[in-house]
C-alpha cells in the first residue's frame, strides 16, 4: 500500500449474496455520504424475504450512513420485507447504540451462521 | 505585437467580442472538433487540417489535425485573410498566388501550397475564425468541394453555439443556486442565537461553522432560559442540506424552546418535538431527520445539575477539573423524524466547579485529520486537557481553531457549545 493510499479514507463497498430467501450485503470500509448511493442502489431490488446488512468490515459509521439505514427501514416496512443487521463491532456499534437501531432493525452480534 | 490593418475585418471589435462570448479560447482538446478535422483530411485528401479562431494578435487552433502546433501568429496565418470573406477563401497554388506568395508560410521552411478555409460564422454574422485544410502540394478545389467545406465549417458552428448554449444554462443555474444558498445561509444564520445570554451561573461559550463546500446544511445550537434560573442547551443536525433542511432545524428549534415551557424532563420535549415533526404525515413521509441533544441546566449550590436526553446525537463530553480522563454522557434515542412514538430516557449528571462540558455535533468528531484518521473524541479530549483553567469562550476557540489546523478536512457543518460551573 502506498503512503498515498494509507492516508485516504477506505472506499465504501458493498457485496450481496442470495442465501434462500435472505439478501446478505456484506459492507466494507466507511459508510459516510459518498458510499450510501452505492447502498440504496445495490438494495434497490429487495422487495421479499429478508436483507441482512453485515457489517463486521464495515469501519465507520456517521450521519447520512444512519441516514440511510432509517430510509431502508422505512422503505422495508412500507414494501414489507425484513431488514436486519449483523456483525457491528467498535465505533460502527456503538453509532448504531447511540441512534436505538435495535429498537427499530434487528440487531444480532456478528458471529459466522447467525441471522 | 500589431497587426496588418488590411487583415483587419470592419467589425474587428464586435468580432472579438464575440470570441470571447464564445469562450473557447485555450479551451481543452475537444472530441467533436477532432471528428471534424479528421473527416475534412480525409475527405479532401490533405495531410492538415485544422479548425481556428482568430484572436487579437494570434490565431489559436481548436482542433489540429496532423500538426503539432497549437497557434501561430495572425499577421503570416491565412485564415486571418479568410474570415475577411464570407465564402470559402481558396489558394490552389499559393506559391504562384499573388496574395500568398510572399507570406512567410508558402516562401518558408513550411512550404505551404493550397489553402482552403471556411469561415466559422456566428448567427449575427461575425467569423471567428476558420475550418481549414492545407497542403504542401498545389492542389484543385471544385464548387463541390468548396460547398462540402462549408458545410463542414458549419458544423463546427453548431458545435460551438450548442456549447455556448450549454455554458448559458449552467450560469443561469449556478446564479439561481448562489442565490438559494445564500437565501439558506440567512435563514441559518437567523436560527443561531446572535450572542449567548450572560448567565449567573454558568459560563458559556459557543462556535458554528459551516461545511466549507457550498450548500449550507442543518446544524444549529440553542441556549434559552428555562424557569427561574434554569437554562437550556441544545445542538442539532438535521440531515440534507439548503432551505428544506433549514425549515426543519426552524421547526424543531421553536418545538424545543416552546415544550420546554411546560416540563422539566428533557425525553418529554424530545417526544414533543417528533409528535410535531409527524403532524399531518406519516412514517416515510419525511425527507429530513434530525439529531439533537437537549440539556436542562438548574444551577445548585455553586454546581451545575444537568438533565440531558439526546436523538440519535453524539454524546455530550465532559472533562473533570484536575482529571486526565474524558467522560461520556451516554444519552440514547432515535434521532427525531424518524418513526412515531419512540423512546427517549433523561439521564442527570452534575458539574462542579472547574468541569467542563463540551456538546456537538459530528462534523466536530469525524472532522478528519492531515494522517487520515478522525479527530474523534479524543481530539476533543487533547485541547480539553490543554485548556484547563481557561474560560468556556477560550475553550470553543481554541476547539475551532483545531479544525482550521494544516491538512484537517471539515467535511459537515460543526456545531459546539462549551459549558462551566462559574
Amino acid at each position: 500500500m502506498s503512503e498515498e493510499d494509507a492516508v485516504r479514507a477506505p472506499v465504501f463497498r458493498v457485496e450481496v449474496r442470495q442465501e434462500d430467501a435472505t439478501v446478505r450485503a456484506m459492507l466494507y470500509g466507511e459508510l459516510d455520504m459518498i458510499g450510501t448511493g452505492a447502498l440504496e442502489t445495490t438494495l434497490g431490488g429487495v422487495r421479499t424475504g429478508t436483507c441482512v446488512l453485515d457489517m463486521r468490515h464495515l469501519t465507520f459509521l456517521d450521519s447520512a450512513g444512519i441516514h440511510v439505514l432509517m430510509r431502508l427501514d422505512t422503505r422495508a416496512r412500507a414494501e414489507g420485507w425484513d431488514l436486519a443487521i449483523t456483525g457491528a463491532t467498535g465505533a460502527v456499534a456503538r453509532v448504531l447504540a447511540l441512534c436505538r437501531m435495535g429498537d427499530r432493525i434487528p440487531i444480532t452480534d456478528g458471529s459466522p451462521g447467525t441471522a | 505585437m500589431s497587426v496588418d490593418p488590411a487583415l483587419l475585418p470592419s467589425d474587428e471589435d464586435e468580432r472579438l467580442e464575440a470570441v470571447q462570448r464564445y469562450n473557447v479560447l485555450d479551451s481543452p482538446p475537444d472530441g467533436a472538433f477532432d471528428r471534424v478535422t479528421a473527416l475534412a483530411a480525409r475527405h479532401f485528401d490533405v495531410p492538415i487540417a485544422i479548425v481556428t479562431i482568430v484572436d487579437t494578435d494570434r490565431i489559436w487552433f481548436k482542433s489540429r489535425y496532423g500538426l503539432e502546433v497549437d497557434e501561430i501568429g495572425r499577421d503570416p496565418g491565412l485564415c486571418a485573410s479568410a474570415i475577411l470573406h464570407d465564402d470559402p477563401w481558396i489558394v490552389e497554388q499559393a506559391d504562384r498566388d499573388p496574395r500568398t506568395l510572399a507570406n512567410p508560410l508558402v516562401a518558408g521552411e513550411f512550404g505551404l501550397r493550397f489553402y482552403a478555409g471556411a469561415p466559422l460564422t456566428t448567427h449575427d454574422g461575425h467569423n471567428l475564425g476558420t475550418l481549414c485544410v492545407i497542403d504542401r502540394e498545389p492542389r484543385e478545389m471544385s464548387d463541390e468541394d468548396s460547398d462540402t467545406l462549408r458545410d463542414l465549417a458549419a458544423i463546427v458552428m453548431d458545435e460551438l453555439e450548442l456549447r455556448l448554449a450549454a455554458r448559458t444554462v449552467v450560469d443561469r443555474e449556478q446564479t439561481l443556486r448562489t442565490f438559494a444558498e445564500r437565501t439558506a445561509r440567512a435563514l441559518q444564520a437567523s436560527l443561531l442565537p446572535p450572542e449567548l445570554p450572560a448567565l449567573a451561573a454558568a459560563d458559556l461559550g459557543a462556535f458554528y461553522e459551516p461545511a466549507r463546500d457550498a450548500e449550507v446544511a442543518g446544524d444549529f445550537y440553542d441556549v434559552f432560559p428555562v424557569g427561574a434560573e434554569g437554562f437550556a442547551l441544545v445542538v442539532g443536525d438535521v440531515s440534507g442540506k439548503g432551505p428544506p433542511a433549514a425549515a426543519v432545524t426552524a421547526l424543531v428549534r421553536h418545538t424545543i424552546r416552546t415544550a420546554s415551557m411546560t416540563t422539566d424532563d428533557p425525553a418529554a420535549v424530545l417526544r414533543t418535538v417528533n409528535d410535531a415533526m409527524f403532524l399531518g404525515q406519516t412514517e416515510g413521509d419525511l425527507a429530513h431527520y434530525c439529531t439533537v441533544h437537549l440539556t436542562f441546566v438548574t444551577p445548585l449550590a455553586g454546581a451545575l445539575v444537568l438533565r440531558s436526553a439526546a436523538a440519535g446525537h453524539p454524546p455530550g463530553l465532559v472533562l473533570r477539573a484536575g482529571s486526565e480522563t474524558l467522560q461520556e454522557l451516554p444519552a440514547f434515542g432515535p434521532p427525531v423524524g424518524w418513526y412515531k412514538d419512540p423512546s427517549f430516557a433523561s439521564t442527570e449528571v452534575t458539574l462542579d466547579a472547574g468541569d467542563v462540558l463540551v456538546l456537538h455535533t459530528d462534523g466536530l468528531t469525524e472532522a478528519r485529520q492531515a494522517d487520515g484518521s478522525l479527530l474523534g473524541e479524543a481530539g476533543i479530549g487533547d485541547v480539553l486537557r490543554r485548556c484547563q483553567g481557561k474560560s468556556s469562550p477560550a475553550i470553543a476557540e481554541a476547539v475551532q481553531a483545531m479544525l482550521h489546523e494544516p491538512g484537517v478536512d471539515v467535511r459537515d457543518d460543526t456545531a459546539v457549545l462549551v459549558v462551566q460551573a462559574r
